[in-house]
């Protein structure tokens, strides 16, 4: 799939798109269909959407894009908050010429596209979440063990809590094999801009339909916790994807994409 | 190689990026010889001489082509990280000798983006003799970890006082908004981090960055004329050392031989170095460089860092920039010693500026330190 960046003073943000590769200072035909822009979770990167881009490439204008200090992004640190997050893709879909855009987080990346919808609602058409709760609950110990990796104390920790119940190998090595492409600290710094989101107090500003899902088995992101975003919203549908974990755009992409496809669909009729 | 007050370094530019995965190696290296070209005042028609390092057997070529260069002077010495430091020496040879006027030195690297494990992959040394021990897997950190092993055992060095480069380096760090990891560290922390090669812990390690820079070197007769104030080459030295068959004490650095005839060809005595940029490949290298190169007795370089001694505001200020074990190693990291010494002698280093500082030692280490290693000593003076 065709990758970009889009260069702005100090940084250089990684998208990837489909369709044909433009020259570098154009940005991709972005007119079929409904622009998707899919935004990672806490330590991810855009090539965690690859069965999402290529599916939506048929008849849509997919894009996913790296955070800053993500995957093949420039810069050191990480965004500090969900609304630093917020405004780099607010610069992005500005920068990249986007129509109002559906946005499709997931985990941290849900708490982000919903502070673009409330911040910029004239960028987004709708809201995709998936394993994003209202209040998240991240443990300590898990924030202790990251902050250990960063110190050096531990080395990366490659574990599962990410899947379901009866894991896929080759998704679990796809998943950590992108990880271990961000720094952990740039994670860790994720994971704490998602515990401290305020993100949740904010939601009756989002005047645009958002569609929650979550993995029945996600053990990140507590089923009542993306149900009580969805309670929270204005304009919500929620389902839940069977016998899926945290990851359920990995895990179970027919049943995520073909939910996302009727949600768009929904949009434009 | 008496090149006393006759050659100046008169650009200095450090690419500000340590992760640059939307650039090309070639790209950093270029967007430095534009930085160094403007620090100078000068442009690339002003260019006669030019080289750089760690670009494969003939890349030297392929930059002039990147660059559109066609200079009467062409060098890609390769001696390892300390390259960079030898060719101004060597730059400055070539000026005097009237083979050129000015030279432009330029790196880039992208070994962070390339995700290169340079000091744990080994296989570098494929040569003879090395060539029978890669089969047992040798690796970089091994090799250091193997020299600070023998100096612990000799000397009773602790983990302890090789941690407090680190700290050091690290607290400098906080001082450069472009280095790779600032947040401070204590010694406790560098103990706690994991073993990579005893006694080597992670944080005895330097980073692995993206990152590039470059230099302009000319006559000092010429660089009264330029904009900026010149930085002067005092005097400098290169040597290395080898197995000799093992026979040798891996504790004696080729850094004793270049450093000897560094002091010898600058006039200039210990007490007048202001602060010295040592290459910090890992702790023990920092310690082991300070020791051959006289700044304390071998030996004693444990007791040497201690208390201060070598941050910024202590007796001999080490590595301003944060250094290779917190600011950037993007695998060669030579040229960043002179660049930060330059910005320290022109009083341009801001927050970590040492006080009126008119004398800095730079000194490269290239290779494998306790297996076959080079060494390249530069003494600076402010113009």
């Amino acid at each position: 799939m065709p990758t970009k960046y889009l260069r702005t003073d100090d940084l250089a943000l990684h998208y990837v798109h489909t369709g044909p590769t433009t020259l570098p200072d154009r940005p991709p035909d972005l007119a079929r269909g409904a622009c998707l822009v899919f935004l990672h979770g806490e330590g991810g990167s855009a090539p965690l959407w690859s069965r999402q881009l290529a599916y939506f490439a048929a008849a849509h204008s997919p894009v996913a894009l790296d955070l800053p200090a993500h995957g093949r992004s420039s810069g050191l640190d990480g965004p500090a908050s969900v609304e630093a997050a917020a405004e780099h893709v607010g610069g992005f879909l500005a920068g990249i010429s986007a129509p109002p855009a559906v946005l499709v987080g997931h985990g941290f990346g849900g708490h982000v596209a919903l502070a673009v919808a409330a911040a910029q609602p004239a960028r987004v058409r709708g809201v995709v979440t998936i394993g994003t709760a209202a209040r998240p609950t991240i443990p300590n110990d898990a924030v202790d063990k990251l902050r250990q990796v960063v110190q050096g104390r531990l080395g990366q920790q490659f574990d599962t809590p990410y899947f379901g119940n009866a894991p896929d190998m080759a998704v679990m090595r796809e998943l950590w094999g992108e990880m271990v492409k961000t720094d952990p600290k740039v994670r860790l710094s994720d994971m704490l801009a998602y515990r401290a989101s305020r993100v949740a107090e904010r939601l009756g500003g989002v005047a645009r339909p958002v569609l929650v899902l979550v993995g029945e088995a996600d053990k990140l992101c507590a089923r009542a916790g993306a149900e009580e975003l969805a309670k929270a919203l204005s304009d919500a549908r929620f389902a839940a994807i069977p016998d899926a974990g945290h990851v359920a755009h990995l895990e179970k992409a027919d049943e995520v994409n073909g939910r996302i496809e009727r949600f768009v669909a929904e949009l434009a009729a | 190689m008496s090149l006393r007050n006759e050659i100046a370094i008169v650009g200095a530019y450090e690419h500000p990026r340590r992760w640059a995965p939307d650039k090309t190696a070639y790209q950093i290296a270029a967007e430095s010889a534009r930085g160094a070209l403007e620090d100078a005042g000068l442009t690339i028609h002003d260019v006669d001489g030019y080289a750089t390092s760690g670009v494969g057997p003939i890349g030297v070529l392929s930059m002039c082509h990147h660059l559109n260069l066609r200079p009467d002077w062409i060098d890609s010495t390769a001696i390892g990280g300390s390259s960079f430091v030898a060719q101004v020496a060597y730059a400055g040879a070539a000026i005097r000798a009237g083979l050129c006027r000015t030279v432009l030195i330029t790196y880039g690297s992208t070994a962070a983006s390339e995700r290169f494990a340079i000091g744990t992959g080994g296989g570098f040394s494929t040569d003879p003799p090395d060539s029978f021990d890669v089969p047992y897997g040798p690796t970089i950190v091994g090799a250091y970890g193997m020299v600070a092993q023998r100096h612990m055992h000799e000397y009773g060095t602790t983990s302890e006082q090789l941690a407090e480069i680190a700290v050091t380096m690290r607290r400098h760090a906080s001082l450069n908004p472009h280095a790779k990891y600032r947040e401070p560290i204590t010694v406790e922390d560098v103990l706690a981090s994991r073993m990579i090669s005893s006694p080597l812990h992670l944080l005895d390690c330097c980073v692995i960055s993206d990152g590039g820079g470059a230099l302009v070197v000319t006559s000092a007769e010429r660089a009264r004329d330029l904009q900026k104030r010149p930085v002067h080459v005092l005097g400098a030295g290169v040597a290395n050392r080898h197995n000799g068959i093992g026979q040798r004490d891996i504790l004696d650095i080729a850094a004793r031989q270049s450093g000897a005839k560094a002091f010898e060809r600058a006039g200039v005595k210990h007490s007048d170095v202001d602060l010295c940029m040592i290459y910090d490949s890992f702790t023990i290298t920092v310690l082991s460089t300070l020791e051959n190169l006289g700044f304390c007795k071998l030996g004693e370089g444990g007791a040497f860092v201690e208390s201060g001694r070598i941050g910024l505001g202590g007796e001999l200020p080490v590595n301003l920039d944060g250094g290779g074990l917190s600011s950037s190693h993007p695998g060669m990291r030579g040229i960043f010693l002179v660049i930060e010494a330059v910005r320290q002698l022109r009083g341009e280093a801001g927050p970590r500026q040492v006080e009126d500082a008119q004398v800095a030692l730079c000194h490269g280490t290239g290779g494998w330190l306790g297996i076959k290693h080079s060494g390249a000593t530069l003494i600076l003076g402010a113009g």
